[in-house]
């Protein structure tokens, strides 16, 4: 029998781009989270030293870009992943919603 | 030396001793002469020679006496004189250094009333002197101070900026692995879908 809406199984494929996905969100969520305690620390860092907090943020947000963004590696393999994952999600997406 | 202090030992006991009482016996010869009627020329050249030759003979004995143990009064002079000094400078270090050590408490508090006078004489001097010198050198020294912070500062933010970029290549390294990991994981998952769902 092969899963489907119509008779309540589910497609294991599914549970796995869900897994993944939450996967996705949660590192996102934590590295965002991440981020914003690095800001909070160096602007406190930089205060002792009479560095202005709004350097200090703009400082470890270059950083932050730097090291993803700004890094061709980087762009190529999202660029990669979007491709791949696009399509999937519009599939899924498109199953469940429309 | 000694012959010469035996001879004139001698020439002493001798001269002395046998010449002595001739005086004391012409004397009273002229006293009796004197006492008898008045003085005849011949007596009295008489006397006079031998009081000449008395004379003559004490004080060669002297001469002799003193020539014979000069040199040796000289030297127990000299020893005497060595000694007592040596005594009395030994004397005066004892009392020097008794004098210092009851007094040394009062030398040092006048010690310190002299330094502290010259002091507060001197200090408004001083005191203009260094406020003088730091005048004309104060540009010299700010602009050494700022040429100092600024090479430090330097100093510093290189170190800084290298530090920034390590980090920078160590967290690139960290997200292209994980970024890779990922896609190496989407890409094995698409592959299982395709063979199964085709």
């Amino acid at each position: 029998m092969i899963p489907s809406p119509e008779n309540g199984l589910i497609n294991p494929f599914y549970i796995m781009r869900g897994f993944t996905l939450g996967l996705f969100g949660f590192w996102t969520v934590r590295g965002y989270w991440r981020l914003i305690r690095t800001i909070r620390y160096w602007t406190g860092i930089g205060e002792q030293y009479g560095i202005p907090a709004r350097f200090a943020r703009a400082q470890v947000i270059r950083f932050a870009l730097r090291v993803t963004i700004f890094d061709p590696v980087y762009v190529i393999l999202l660029i990669i992943a979007m491709t791949i994952w696009f399509p999937l999600l519009e599939r899924t997406l498109g199953r469940f919603f429309g | 030396m000694p012959e010469t202090e035996g001879n004139q030992e001698e020439a002493g006991s001798e001269g002395v001793a046998p010449k002595s009482p001739e005086p004391e016996e012409s004397a009273p010869g002229e006293d009796a002469a004197e006492e008898a009627g008045g003085e005849t020329p011949a007596s009295k050249t008489g006397g006079a020679k031998i009081k000449d030759r008395f004379k003559r003979g004490l004080v060669s004995v002297a001469k002799a006496t003193y020539d014979a143990r000069a040199d040796d009064l000289q030297e127990r002079a000299i020893d005497a004189m060595r000694t007592a000094l040596a005594r009395e400078s030994e004397r005066l270090i004892e009392v020097a250094k008794l004098s210092y050590d009851d007094r040394a408490d009062d030398l040092e508090q006048r010690a310190v009333r002299a330094i502290r006078k010259v002091f507060d004489e001197e200090a408004d001097r001083l005191m203009s002197m260094a406020r003088d010198a730091y005048d004309s050198r104060a540009d010299d020294i700010e602009e050494r101070a700022a040429r100092a912070l600024r090479a430090a500062l330097i100093h510093e933010s290189r170190r800084i900026q290298a530090l920034i970029e390590r980090s920078v290549v160590v967290k690139r390294k960290e997200v292209r692995l994980s970024m890779g990991v990922l896609v190496v994981a989407n890409l094995l998952y698409l592959l299982v879908y395709k063979l199964t769902e085709g």
